[in-house]
């Protein structure tokens, strides 16, 4: 069945759309991560303009985070003072982005800036995921005894920025700088990405400002709902490209993509499950690299500036 | 009296000479719904001597102004880059040619240029010229309006029943929106000797025009329902699930 979506202006099988829905909210059922960094390529291989792609996933990743969060919530993972300050440097970082992300559309280089974040950002985060479960999993056949993780140790950024601020939740005793940078920084990419940042951010929650990882996806979670709110607010009030019909579709299909997820991670082991999402954003960065060095079919392309 | 006698013959006598042709559309608006697939239209009408040997039928239709930007990439270092562009103001955002026989039949080049039948007779100007090579952006601008089938050129396929001909005309689900117009001439000799223009209106509508309009018009309500609306669907999908 066809449907035609009134501002990516263009028909898409419905099935399809909850399809895509659907496997995304599976996989970030499964890994607590939003999924962004898989949806909005695949939006845009669909045929679904950037533009159109990266603004409506934000919108759909509204809904998904807060039934995911409402969860986490119930089972007390959310740090809100953490949460709130990610938030404040990520509305900043976020805003900054999307001015970013005008002025390099305007030279026409924001394919080239988008496609270098995925290959660099996926493809690093890719490997070190999946060189730590791989010797993690290693050791384990060895019948090693797994490395204890010096979560603890303080690290240069964590002694140095003054303005330390107690966060009992998280019981850190740490600079409020720290989560106002590392939420700026995802800021900026996710909202030049076009991603919730999730994938971003919990590695630099647990390895930078040195969380807990019981708190984190759940925290993750929290930030990524005002992020994506603030994504959502200034692309419909700038360039209208938010497709409202398409996010519900894509909600729809994620929220109950995402049950099944939730349930079905339980009969995966935690190094498996890592195994396969750095496999998943290895593959999406091989991807995006292979778009920036093959000879393109046509060189030229062709953008309708005035509606 | 003189003077209402001659006014009579005056309207009287502007449309006989007129109605050599005499051409309508099946429709005259196209409603873009959610379940829009693109659409066909038929265009009929009759000529009153038929078609001679000396002569051409045309029909050329435009859909409103837009402005492209043509980029190219070229391989830096490894990567392919879009380093030149082109804007190009003033390109119709639909265009189609048809005619009843081969083109260059009765057809002359300046009646070609003068009423534009034909994708390269199109001027296509383009704002800012630092490239010497604009011709090639222009041609890839062509070349990728006829594959997404909003320039269309096809020679010879209005079909002729004695003094009756019809033309069915195809526009993809990717038309734009706007006002169209649809040009039938008559060429006889290299002379446009009667021609007729119809409107064509190409709109959204049902909820498709709805979202669409409120989008445009009031964004920050847009964006506010946007916003609350997923945030009541993920916690309806939360209490709801949690049931389950």
């Amino acid at each position: 069945m066809e449907i035609y979506f009134p501002i990516a202006e263009m028909s898409m099988n419905v099935f399809w759309i909850l399809l895509l829905g659907g496997s995304i909210g599976f996989i970030s059922g499964i890994f607590g991560v939003g999924g962004g960094f898989l949806l909005t390529p695949l939006l845009i291989f669909s045929g679904v303009p950037p533009a159109v792609a990266v603004a409506t996933q934000a919108n759909q990743l509204i809904g998904a985070s807060v039934s995911g969060v409402i969860a986490h919530w119930r089972r007390r993972n959310v740090d809100v003072q953490m949460g709130g300050c990610l938030v404040a440097g990520g509305l900043l970082g976020s805003y900054f982005g999307m001015r970013l992300f005008a002025k390099l559309d305007s030279h026409g280089q924001i394919d080239l800036v988008i496609g270098m974040c995925y290959v660099f950002l996926l493809g690093l985060i890719g490997l070190f995921m999946l060189q730590e479960s791989l010797s993690k999993i290693y050791r384990q056949r060895r019948g090693l005894t797994p490395a204890v993780a010096a979560r603890r140790s303080h690290t240069w950024l964590q002694r140095r920025l003054p303005l330390k601020v107690r966060f009992p939740k998280s019981k850190l005793y740490v600079s409020i700088f720290l989560p106002l940078l590392v939420g700026g920084m995802v800021g900026i990419l996710a909202s030049i990405m076009g991603i919730g940042g999730s994938f971003l951010i919990i590695p630099a929650m647990i390895y930078i400002i040195g969380m807990p990882v019981s708190l984190v996806a759940g925290t993750s979670l929290f930030q990524v709902i005002f992020i994506a709110a603030m994504v959502t607010w200034l692309q419909a009030i700038q360039h209208q490209s938010v497709d409202f019909l398409l996010a519900l579709f894509l909600l729809a299909g994620s929220v109950i993509g995402a049950q099944f997820g939730g349930r079905y991670s339980h009969k995966l082991k935690g190094e498996t499950a890592r195994i396969i999402l750095a496999a998943l954003a290895l593959a999406v960065s091989l991807r995006m690299l292979y778009t920036l060095v093959a000879t393109p079919a046509d060189p030229y392309s062709m953008e309708i500036v005035t509606p | 009296m003189i003077r209402v006698w001659l006014l009579l013959i005056l309207l009287l006598a502007k449309p006989v000479a007129a109605q050599e042709l005499l051409a309508d559309l099946s429709s005259h608006i196209i409603s873009i719904k959610t379940d829009f697939k693109g659409e066909s239209l038929v265009l009929f009408g009759t000529l009153d001597a038929g078609l001679l040997p000396t002569d051409n039928l045309v029909v050329t239709i435009f859909g409103p102004e837009q402005q492209v930007v043509v980029r190219r990439k070229e391989l830096a270092g490894a990567v392919w880059v879009n380093v030149p562009n082109v804007r190009f103001e003033k390109v119709p955002s639909f265009y189609a040619v048809h005619t009843a026989l081969p083109l260059t039949s009765a057809v002359a080049d300046t009646v070609r240029q003068r009423q534009f039948i034909g994708v390269d007779t199109l001027p296509l100007p383009a704002a800012k010229v630092k490239y010497a090579n604009v011709d090639d952006f222009r041609q890839a601008l062509i070349r990728q309006k006829k594959q997404a089938g909003l320039f269309q050129e096809s020679f010879g396929t209005i079909s002729l029943l004695g003094r009756l001909f019809r033309l069915g005309v195809s526009f993809p689900v990717t038309v734009p929106t706007g006002q169209y117009m649809v040009n039938v001439y008559l060429i006889r000799n290299n002379d446009v000797i009667s021609a007729q223009s119809i409107p064509l209106q190409i709109s959204k509508d049902g909820i498709g025009a709805e979202i669409f309009y409120v989008a445009h018009k009031w964004p920050w309500l847009y964006a506010l329902g946007a916003i609350l609306t997923a945030v009541l669907a993920g916690w309806l999908a939360a209490v709801f699930f949690r049931k389950v």
